[in-house]
């Protein structure tokens, strides 16, 4: 009886330990805007049109059928963030995400995590959080091309200033 | 017949009451039979209770297991059901990562020049 009552208490309580844990727990929360877009859909998309990333026309066809899922959630209350960090840390540890890039401009913290080899992606974090004005947390997973992904995100950071 | 046990024996212990042989032994063994009755459903009534608290048990360990695997195998419902939008919003995810990373960028593309002198003096 103990035994399950334990069980009972690890399984409601838990941290959220995936980015699909962390959707389902604070999706539906007030003050939160959530987006999720599943394999399904990204194979869906198909043959794309050339994708304006920036100001450059980049075709993002071979990205998008290696995608497997992106998790978009963003918070604006301050008891949600506090729950919502603690799972995000608790996610990246457990899964011993690699913490690519650290950088405070301005009072807001943005760090990115990646997982995977030399070669492959299979999964891409960023958290951004700008204090008063919310918290943003952005998960892609899948198994991407790590030289096409670096390439979008930085004609992505070249031409918006 | 409603009469305690303890008093029943005392009754058969008492030797100024004079009774027949035959009754005082019948008095005695009804005592006991008594006594063993009550022995016999206090066990059976643990026994209950034990049993009990094992399928108790089960059913929650059960539903536990139950709700564990439940949060496991379910997914979330797409946001777009159109893939266009769900395109656009791929896209403007990606601007969104773009505009974040670039402070850092111009941070470290600043830190560069002064990266690559120091190299170059440790190394000469």
């Amino acid at each position: 009886m103990a035994i399950a009552a334990v069980m009972l208490l690890l399984t409601v309580g838990a941290n959220a330990q995936t980015a699909k844990e962390i959707y389902s727990k604070y999706s539906d929360s007030e003050n939160v805007s959530a987006v999720y877009i599943s394999s399904a859909m990204f194979k869906l998309m198909g043959k794309l049109p050339s994708m304006s990333v920036g100001n450059e026309d980049v075709n993002l066809s071979a990205l998008v059928k290696s995608l497997q899922s992106m998790y978009v959630i963003d918070c604006e209350d301050d008891e949600t963030i506090a729950q919502m960090k603690a799972d995000v840390k608790s996610l990246t540890q457990k899964r011993k995400l690699e913490l690519l890039m650290e950088a405070k401009d301005e009072g807001e913290t943005i760090r990115i995590f990646t997982q995977g080899d030399e070669d492959t992606v299979e999964s891409f974090i960023m958290t951004a959080d700008d204090g008063e004005d919310g918290y943003t947390f952005i998960s892609l997973e899948g198994t991407m091309n790590r030289a096409d992904l670096e390439k979008v995100i930085a004609k992505a950071a070249k031409t918006i200033q | 017949m409603g009469m305690d046990p303890g008093r029943l024996t005392e009754i058969a212990q008492d030797s100024s009451i004079r009774v027949p042989e035959t009754l005082k032994h019948d008095i005695g063994v009804t005592a006991r039979a008594l006594e063993l009755l009550e022995e016999k459903q206090s066990e059976e009534t643990a026994r209950h209770r034990r049993y009990f608290g094992l399928a108790a048990g089960s059913v929650a360990a059960a539903a536990s297991i139950a709700l564990l695997l439940a949060s496991g195998l379910s997914y979330p419902k797409d946001t777009f059901k159109d893939p266009a939008l769900a395109y656009a919003q791929l896209e403007e995810t990606f601007n969104l990562i773009g505009s974040k990373m670039n402070p850092g960028l111009e941070m470290a593309q600043s830190v560069q020049p002064m990266l690559d002198n120091t190299i170059t003096k440790v190394l000469k």
